[in-house]
């Protein structure tokens, strides 16, 4: 559980944009993804399931890498100023959850997964504050019930990917 | 070395806690400005001034303006006219006001119901 510390072999970097590259895919992906529900904000969080696989098999930093870097590459592609900021702290904060649940070793995949997308939210909430004022808060409800059947299905897709996929190697 | 993969269960006991949390703290904030009282008053505007009912209690106000005489009811968070001394009925049959901005005129008495505060939520598109 305890993610490696910060390595420089080359698979580790391989690993790492592997993992980048497949987050923005399922970026990608997950806006394809009709919701039955159009709720500005909510997604199913698919790139979670790369960041978390990163931080938990890669290490520690590659998940910080493949989080941020995939917001600052999804803004730039399909996104812009705004919903970068509104992506990056949500990115931060999710990740900074990521960190202190898994430190705890006490929180399954699904516990970690639906911590994390609720922090997702509060984090774009906070960022949408600065912009627009606290009454924005009013929003997070809605973020905080979504995160509840999402974060479910990404921590079960992780879960999956871990129980499926052969190990990862490294030299 | 990350070769010993991280296995943790899908579950644990404590996720349930993370969901309950989650849960919870979206249920507290669905509820909180119902129970904190919505902080709408239901403004009186008249020719001697302005008087602030909270709309969170039940009254009845009694109003002589003008020589008409208006019976305004705050039920339920709702403000409406049951009864005016008036020919037209015109501020009666407005019917109900509860949400900020909106009002209820009686030209002839020279009355104005209006209903204040914030509340009304602006949704952020992100």
């Amino acid at each position: 559980m305890m993610p490696s510390p910060v390595k420089h072999s080359t698979r580790h970097l391989a690993y790492s944009a592997l993992l980048l590259a497949l987050a923005l895919l399922l970026s990608y992906v997950e806006s394809l993804v009709p919701l039955p529900l159009a709720l500005p904000g909510v997604k199913l969080g698919l790139p979670n399931v790369a960041i978390m696989f990163a931080f938990f098999h890669v290490g520690c930093a590659a998940g910080a890498a493949v989080s941020l870097l995939r917001v600052l590459m999804v803004s730039l592609l399909f996104g812009s100023a705004v919903s970068f900021l509104f992506s990056a702290f949500g990115a931060m904060l999710a990740f900074a959850v990521l960190v202190l649940l898994s430190l705890t070793k006490r929180f399954g995949r699904i516990g970690v997964s639906v911590a994390c997308a609720a922090a997702h939210g509060i984090g774009q909430l906070l960022a949408a504050a600065l912009l627009y004022g606290v009454a924005v808060f009013s929003y997070l409800p809605v973020l905080l019930f979504a995160a509840l059947p999402f974060g479910t299905l990404c921590g079960v897709l992780l879960y999956a990917c871990e129980t499926l996929l052969p190990p990862l190697r490294f030299l | 070395m990350a070769n010993d993969r991280a296995r943790a269960p899908l579950f644990r006991p404590l996720d349930l806690l993370v969901l309950l949390v989650v849960s919870a703290v979206a249920c507290l904030l669905l509820l909180l400005p119902v129970l904190a009282g919505s902080g709408t008053t239901l403004a009186v505007v008249t020719a001697s001034g302005t008087v602030h009912y909270p709309l969170d209690e039940d009254r009845t106000i009694t109003l002589q303006e003008n020589g008409y005489t208006l019976t305004v009811k705050v039920e339920a968070g709702a403000v409406f006219v049951c009864e005016s001394s008036c020919p037209e009925q015109i501020c009666r049959r407005t019917g109900r006001i509860h949400h900020p901005g909106e009002s209820i005129l009686c030209s002839r008495a020279g009355v104005l119901l209006r209903i204040e505060g914030e509340g009304m939520y602006d949704a952020v598109a992100g």
